[in-house]
């Protein structure tokens, strides 16, 4: 039997709108970076609920993507944040208790790494807590340009902004971060162990 | 290091899962493909868990989410007082006139709202949150195994809030140098240092008493569209189980429900520990989602919602009280 190939996201969306099941060629190629992306925004548990949520909307909306753009990471992103922004209760409350609790750490663990470990939650804590008095729109921005890496084009077209929007939306929120971060003892010191490394 | 790197060190928590265990949503993603829908597609969060469930995540307490455990809604206990007449309006509005009955008790800044909530899947969340959000709160989760584990959730006075960093003796661990190897078990024992913060109190003492003012108070402290009835009907679920109203509040919150259109009634229900109750639900795309109630007294349960697949999820409210201290049960 002959399996027809499908090279970019382009290819697979076109050809779901006469045949539907290859959208889920999509899902296989994506879903676990749109997961991450939820799960650090929302938590594990509703992100997997947010991930098929993704790209159902993804599919109802198929037949208006651009097949000028061959891959769809973009759009899902956008997608994605669109349904976090729905989500803002759990996000910040996620932030918050964030602020308290880090990765846990092996108490008997006496090492130099374990040390820069605990000095980090300090620093995690402030970091948190910053992100968590971003307005909506910038901490979008920050988030898929900080975590999923996108590029300036990228991200304005997963948020359907310009691209100087997403210049000065990103400036901005870095910023407030590096304010919330300068001077702090934790930071001074965490910077002071990364340095001794 | 700079703050990219610092953000980018805080998402490399998360982990990138495999598709074989993302194949619970595969799963319902090429069913709702199978469909072949024809507008947007929406889809109810299954996942309207309680805060304390998602921040139980968030404090990476869990070895991994839980999983929804799959169950159909059961029949009620015979003897069970079940007012079968009344519509899902009519239910809202008698949970609203019964929390007009409860007298009123204005809790003080320096007491804490305790919450207990079965979140499923054996596991009980305990949280007292600070009423100002000034001092210091704590959150317990008890799993199946009885083993309890807690994080502090820190209060924040002044726009700041202290953190006590590694070290020892209220020394810190490097010694101004090179760090050096730890001989104490009580490492976070350094000298305390002050963060900023915003407050993030367990009640709200501008939050409206009236169903009318409500729409515009949700939307700007809640960020969500009050017209939206799953977003609102998750919104209230997710409040009532973390934080504490007085009467008139959360009966004003019941009544603006009631005015949403799209509710439903469903008599003779369970709670995901097996309580009786009387639903108020709604549903979209196939799944659904209610709020439960005591059929005889309105007091409000929990949150149950059912995916595609009849797969049960969400979240049992045990007790809410106000507290003197962290840590105190009522």
């Amino acid at each position: 039997m002959t399996r027809l190939l499908l090279r970019d996201d382009a290819e697979v969306i076109t050809a779901s709108l006469a045949e539907p099941g290859r959208f889920a060629v999509l899902f296989d190629r994506h879903a676990p970076h749109i997961h991450r992306y939820l799960a650090r925004r929302v938590g594990p548990q509703v992100a997997e609920d947010l991930l098929a949520e993704t790209f159902l909307v993804a599919f109802g909306k198929r037949a208006a993507y651009d097949p000028a753009f061959r891959d769809a990471r973009g759009w899902l992103y956008g997608i994605a944040t669109h349904l976090v922004g729905q989500h803002r209760r759990e996000e910040i409350r996620r932030f918050r208790l964030s602020q308290a609790a880090g990765p846990d750490v092996d108490q008997n663990d006496y090492s130099e790494r374990s040390v820069v470990r605990l000095t980090a939650r300090s620093v995690r804590s402030v970091l948190v807590a910053a992100l968590a008095e971003l307005a909506e729109p910038d901490r979008d921005v920050l988030l898929l340009f900080a975590w999923e890496q996108l590029s300036y084009e990228e991200v304005a077209r997963a948020l359907g902004i310009p691209v100087g929007t997403v210049r000065s939306r990103l400036h901005r929120a870095r910023a407030k971060i590096r304010q919330a971060l300068a001077g702090t003892p934790a930071a001074a010191t965490y910077e002071e162990l990364q340095s001794n490394e | 290091m700079n703050d990219l790197d610092l953000i980018r060190e805080l998402g490399s928590e998360t982990p990138l899962l495999s598709l074989p265990e993302l194949s619970g949503a595969r799963e319902r993603v090429v069913k709702g493909i199978g469909r072949d829908r024809r507008g947007p597609a929406r889809w109810l969060a299954v996942a309207a868990v309680s805060a304390g469930a998602a921040a139980a995540v968030a404090a990476g307490m869990f070895a991994g989410a839980p999983a929804p455990h799959h169950r159909a809604p059961q029949a009620v206990r015979p003897g069970t007082v079940v007012n079968a007449h009344l519509t899902a309006k009519e239910v809202l509005d008698q949970a609203a006139a019964a929390a007009l009955r409860q007298a009123t008790v204005v809790p003080r800044p320096d007491q804490f709202v305790f919450t207990e909530v079965n979140v499923g899947t054996g596991v009980v969340v305990r949280t007292w949150l600070s009423v100002d959000g000034e001092r210091n709160g704590l959150e317990t989760q008890t799993g199946s195994d009885g083993k309890t584990s807690s994080t502090v959730i820190l209060g924040c006075v002044n726009g700041f809030h202290k953190i006590r960093t590694p070290g020892v003796d209220g020394k810190p661990i490097n010694g101004g140098g090179k760090p050096v190897p730890m001989k104490s078990t009580t490492p976070m024992d350094g000298p305390v240092i002050t963060e900023p913060c915003t407050p993030a109190p367990a009640y709200f003492p501008d939050m409206p008493a009236s169903a009318s003012a409500m729409p515009g108070y949700l939307e700007q402290t809640q960020g969500i569209s009050p017209s939206n009835l799953n977003d609102l009907a998750k919104t209230v679920g997710s409040m009532l189980q973390s934080d504490y109203f007085l009467p008139a509040q959360r009966a004003a919150l019941y009544e603006f429900l009631a005015t949403t259109p799209g509710l439903a009634v469903e008599h003779n229900v369970q709670d995901i520990t097996g309580r009786p109750g009387v639903g108020v639900g709604w549903s979209l795309q196939g799944s659904r989602a209610m709020n439960i109630f005591d059929p005889a007294s309105y007091a409000y349960l929990g949150m149950t919602t059912w995916g595609e697949q009849d797969q049960q999820g969400g979240d049992a409210l045990l007790q809410v009280a106000v507290v003197s201290y962290p840590g105190q049960v009522p």
